[in-house]
């Protein structure tokens, strides 16, 4: 069989040993510093969220009156609060509803928008138009205020706030994952997979949407720092998380009252507010870098 | 006369734009005998390409629309099959190889794994039969260190081992008809010839035939047996290799062959082709070729020219067909309006 072609002599063209392409994504990650800060960040709360049980110094629901808003000290490391409850118990416990609801938001979004967007990107047409005017429409509307409507309408806990704005932040990955569908659509490969007679469902799933995936990583780490800030923001107002279990947005606006006096309750809780958000977003921004095919061989 | 494998019947493929209906594919009739190469010769915007998918059925609907004619192959008309029917059809029956070594392959998988699916698809074979398969094409391809090529990324695979994969992918069951859209248009001269060496030992050995789309002469002459010269969306001249290099017998032909630079012709003049294809919009209303030729005359401005035979088998679309070198006057500078 092999007589048959022309022969290219081996030596012209030998099989370098570049590293696969996991390495190479895990050294230029390594060499990002945001992506790396970012990692740490994101570590070290899913640390406390993991173990929360075993690092919380206290029971984060038990009370003790005696010790209401004690200042930080020996006894209480980040004090008390107005129900005498440990904050940093709280704080480590808090981390369980922060992420575990930031999570679950995003992943809503994903599990709903990137279908939604990768067929409409695919098919395009009346079906594309619709779906994207659609978007637009839930794009106008900050997911904050629209959130806080439905929430009013079903009741305020966890499930609902998450499950609004999970639905709500459809949109930013739809129309990412749009837009990359558009671009990948147009790629030779997705003919070729057409002129290969594999069809439409296995071209979409198969062929396009891995080339999706980092945009896809990329924005849904953004998201999670927005899906924080919304989540906390609602729980402020008392609309999400509800007491007594922990969580900042809440212990942030517990701790307004008696901002003057005991100012580490709103401080402790905003402080993780911003270590996760900045974390996110670094992490996120580390990894648009390390993932932007520009920088990939060609 | 072999009955076809293909035939392409008065095919019309119309494309709807803000300027209106575009003819890009304006009643193609073409033919191929089984085991034949048909070169499809034209310029950039000539609807070369668009002929390839429509026979394919890669025309996107809408914009596009099969607006008439048949598409025959093995006496099937593929335009009445349903798109799962014709799903069936590529990349078994007929297959096709892209121009763009580049992008034609998913950048997520190896090389190995995207023609052991195309095994997979359509041979029903197990994961470990197809990879087998794939390094045994890879092998008659001639891809050294086949085994090792098998978990290669594309981007780890020069631009001729690329083109060597697409091949093995395309040839991985055996289709009857091979659609080569300029498949060594974007690798170098050795290369080149090294990929269409390829192509004729795997016609033999296979037994396919194969539409070879391309715009350069030099190719046809290797590779053809018919060629049809292609403009504006009409077939203008079909011949075999023989006539069309040395009595071409339309003025188009004519100038292509003109265009080609060529050290041996003794200071002959190399002439380009002035002027650029019509705009199908706006096509003119005699022969479309007529504003960009040094031999027309008035007949050639007001009237469609029909179709003439010059010999058996050598057609031209053309008022003066195989004798337009004998028109009194040539115009000097033809004036390109568009």
């Amino acid at each position: 069989m092999s007589a048959i072609a022309t022969e290219l002599s081996p030596e012209l063209e030998p099989l370098s040993d570049t590293p696969s392409s996991w390495n190479m994504l895990f050294w230029r990650f390594r060499r990002n510093r945001k992506a790396v800060a970012g990692a740490c960040i994101i570590g070290f709360l899913l640390f406390l969220m993991i173990f929360a049980p075993w690092l919380a110094p206290k029971d984060p629901l038990h009370g003790d009156l005696a010790s209401t808003l004690k200042a930080p000290g020996e006894d209480f490391l980040l004090g008390a609060d107005r129900n005498g409850r440990d904050v940093l118990s709280r704080l480590i416990w808090g981390s369980r509803t922060a992420l575990g609801g930031a999570f679950a938001v995003v992943l809503i979004s994903e599990l709903i928008g990137v279908p939604i967007g990768i067929v409409a990107g695919y098919r395009g047409g009346w079906f594309d138009t619709i779906i994207s005017r659609i978007l637009d429409v839930m794009l106008a509307f900050p997911p904050l205020l629209l959130s806080l409507a439905i929430v009013a309408a079903f009741g305020p806990s966890l499930k609902n706030v998450v499950i609004s704005l999970g639905v709500l932040y459809v949109p930013f990955i739809a129309r990412v994952v749009r837009g990359v569908t558009l671009v990948q659509r147009e790629m030779t490969y997705s003919e070729a997979a057409k002129a290969m007679g594999y069809p439409n469902r296995r071209i979409i799933f198969r062929h396009i949407l891995p080339n999706c995936l980092g945009p896809v990583i990329v924005v849904s780490t953004l998201d999670l720092a927005y899906a924080m800030l919304d989540l906390a923001a609602l729980s402020f107002l008392g609309l999400g998380v509800q007491p007594p279990t922990p969580d900042w947005g809440a212990m942030l606006s517990e701790g307004q009252g008696v901002l003057l006096t005991s100012p580490h309750l709103s401080l402790a809780a905003g402080f993780m507010i911003l270590i996760s958000v900045l974390g996110f977003n670094l992490l996120g921004d580390g990894l648009s870098d390390v993932l932007d095919p520009r920088q990939g061989q060609g | 006369m072999r009955s076809p494998i293909l035939e392409l019947d008065d095919l019309q493929v119309h494309f709807s734009t803000r300027s209106g209906e575009l003819h890009a594919v304006d009643g193609v009739s073409l033919s191929i005998a089984p085991g034949e190469t048909l070169g499809l010769v034209g310029e950039s915007g000539s609807g070369k390409s668009v002929t390839a998918r429509a026979i394919m059925r890669l025309v996107p609907t809408p914009p596009g629309r099969y607006a008439g004619g048949r598409i025959l192959f093995e006496g099937k008309d593929l335009l009445t099959l349903s798109e799962r029917e014709m799903q069936a059809m590529r990349g078994h029956q007929i297959s096709m190889v892209f121009q763009d070594p580049m992008t034609f392959l998913n950048p997520v998988y190896t090389a190995g794994e995207q023609v052991a699916e195309a095994i997979r698809t359509h041979q029903g074979a197990s994961r470990a039969d197809a990879k087998a398969q794939t390094i045994e094409l890879f092998r008659t391809v001639g891809i050294p260190n086949a085994e090792a090529r098998f978990s290669a990324y594309p981007h780890e695979l020069s631009g001729g081992l690329r083109q060597r994969v697409m091949i093995s992918m395309a040839l991985s069951s055996r289709p009857r008809l091979l659609i080569a859209d300029e498949p060594t248009t974007a690798l170098d001269v050795t290369i080149q010839a090294q990929i269409l060496d390829l192509l004729r030992n795997l016609q033999q050995e296979f037994g396919m035939s194969i539409l070879l789309i391309t715009h350069d002469l030099g190719v046809v002459a290797e590779m053809c047996d018919k060629v049809a010269v292609m403009y504006a969306g009409r077939i203008v001249e079909e011949a075999s290799i023989e006539p069309i290099f040395d009595n071409p017998g339309h003025p188009y032909t004519n100038g292509l062959l003109e265009a080609i630079p060529n050290a041996s012709n003794d200071g002959a003049p190399f002439r380009p082709i002035p002027g650029s294809p019509p705009d199908l919009a706006r096509l003119p209303p005699g022969c479309r070729f007529a504003p960009r030729c040094r031999y027309r005359q008035e007949i050639c401005i007001s009237t469609p020219p029909p179709m003439v035979q010059i010999a058996p088998g050598h057609d031209a679309l053309c008022h003066f067909a195989g004798e337009y070198k004998k028109n009194l006057v040539e115009v000097p500078t033809p004036a390109v309006s568009r």
